[in-house]
């Protein structure tokens, strides 16, 4: 199993450990409530090693970005961060991303971990010109700190100011001959930061941030907290709500795709878009009591019949309830509906709504 | 975690307290604390007969979803209302307000049921 430098400190720490795609990661510590609840009111730290960073670098960088991803990049300034889709030619994800511009020619781009090497593979095989693609993820730490309290921590680290990097940009700097790159940005809704560290580096800053953030209570929280955290702000997760076998259209992606651009996956999105959509990506909120799962049936309420299936669906902690996403049939897709999750051998009530499931602290 | 010498306990890590006729039940501090945030307890009607090691209902917690098994048949005499709104007893008191059932049984039926004592359960425990 694959560890990141903080795996130790886990241990240590009485973190209840799991295999999440082939690396050994915490599920929780004190308890997956406690740790989303306050992520959302004060600040956590999440170990994010395992992610994938890849750069690409050359003349030929930005180009081949353009044609390989469906957002605009050119238009991007060194120390901007951008997301996007990766498509395969039919028009489904291979990934979702993050691209950072680190200079003219010279980009990051951070991959889930489970999709890394498919990445890899997808983006060496339909890269051509003068560029160069390069896997530093083994040497390559990564931290979140995420919070409404995440910034008066993280301020007392570094030397840069930290009001300056909005909401997707970030920054470097340097704290005892290390380097970091500081970006604002995150996978719970709120603000905070990701910071990209070398490997070796990774312990010192963990380590430091639990110190500085003693006052503000600042705790580690482990994946568990990190999924009921994206999905309260209905942030997809590739392997349920995007794969590939799901178009990436009726699925709130189109603002990170510019579909007047020549880019791989394009035209099967165009004829799909002419057709009409067959299935959306929905959010709902049980009107009553349970837990929605991952794979729950979604059903019409009056005929029964078989509408979708639930893509990730769990208890939110803050609206204290059961909430989740599902691809249905378009046509039932309508904000206010109530739609049936079959949970077991009931069919539990559920209303779609629009927008995030709750308020966050993130500035847009 | 913690252990009562007057409970007996179930391979699925439920204890029940028998006193002549009623039996109580709810699940062990080891199956909370694996379980982790319980957030909805299902529990049957009062007055459903139940037989042996039948499914009386489902402990849902963030992550996971686990099955109550009851190791003994009767009728559900009552069940604990207060987990509608609290399910979080189970977690912070699995031996005493978060019970789950009470059941009307036949004594004689306790005989045939699988039940470890607690030393046994916390062996059974250290090998799981």
């Amino acid at each position: 199993m694959k560890k990141t430098p903080l795996n130790q400190w886990h241990h240590n720490h009485g973190a209840r450990m799991v295999d999440f795609s082939g690396w050994d990661m915490p599920i929780q510590y004190e308890g997956i409530i406690a740790e989303h609840m306050r992520t959302r009111q004060g600040a956590s730290l999440f170990d994010v090693s395992h992610m994938g960073e890849l750069y690409l670098e050359g003349k030929d960088a930005l180009a081949n970005l353009e044609r390989l991803l469906p957002n605009r990049f050119g238009d991007m300034k060194t120390g901007q961060v951008r997301y996007s889709p990766m498509l395969y030619e039919n028009g489904t994800f291979v990934d979702d991303l993050s691209v950072y511009r680190l200079c003219d020619d010279k980009f990051l781009l951070c991959v889930n971990a489970s999709n890394k090497d498919k990445d890899h593979a997808w983006i060496a095989q339909n890269i051509k010109g003068e560029v160069v693609l390069t896997d530093k993820s083994d040497a390559t730490g990564q931290i979140a700190i995420q919070g409404p309290k995440a910034e008066a921590i993280l301020k007392k680290l570094v030397k840069i100011d930290l009001t300056k990097i909005g909401y997707w940009f970030f920054d470097w700097d340097l704290i005892d001959g290390k380097e970091l790159l500081i970006a604002r940005m995150g996978y719970t809704g709120e603000d905070g930061f990701e910071i990209f560290i070398d490997q070796e580096h990774t312990l010192w800053l963990w380590e430091k941030l639990m110190e500085l953030g003693q006052e503000e209570g600042l705790q580690p929280a482990g994946l568990g907290a990190r999924d009921t955290l994206r999905l309260e702000v209905a942030f997809p997760l590739y392997g349920q709500e995007i794969d590939d076998k799901h178009l990436a259209l009726g699925c709130g992606m189109s603002r990170f795709m510019d579909l007047e651009k020549e880019f791989i996956g394009r035209s099967p999105l165009l004829a799909a878009q002419k057709a009409g959509l067959k299935e959306q990506l929905v959010k709902f909120v049980l009107v009553g009591k349970g837990v929605p799962r991952n794979h729950c049936k979604v059903v019409d309420l009056n005929s029964r019949e078989l509408i979708g299936e639930v893509t990730s669906g769990s208890h939110s902690p803050v609206l204290s309830g059961g909430i989740g996403m599902a691809w249905i049939k378009a046509e039932h897709a309508q904000p206010g509906k109530i739609i049936g999750i079959e949970v077991r051998d009931r069919v539990l009530e559920a209303k779609l709504i629009q927008g995030s499931f709750v308020k966050t602290s993130k500035k847009a | 975690m913690e252990v009562r010498p007057e409970l007996k306990y179930t391979e699925e890590h439920e204890w029940i307290l028998i006193s002549g006729t009623e039996v109580t039940l709810g699940i062990t501090d080891f199956a909370q604390n694996k379980l982790g945030d319980i957030v909805f307890v299902e529990l049957p009607e009062e007055g459903t007969i139940i037989d042996a090691d039948e499914t009386v209902g489902n402990i849902e917690s963030v992550k996971a979803v686990s099955e109550i098994f009851c190791p003994i048949g009767g009728e559900i005499l009552s069940v604990n209302k207060d987990l509608e709104e609290e399910p979080d007893l189970v977690n912070s008191a699995p031996y005493d307000e978060g019970w789950m059932i009470k059941l009307k049984i036949d004594p004689a039926d306790l005989e045939l049921a699988k039940l470890m004592t607690h030393k046994e359960y916390q062996t059974f425990c250290a090998e799981d």
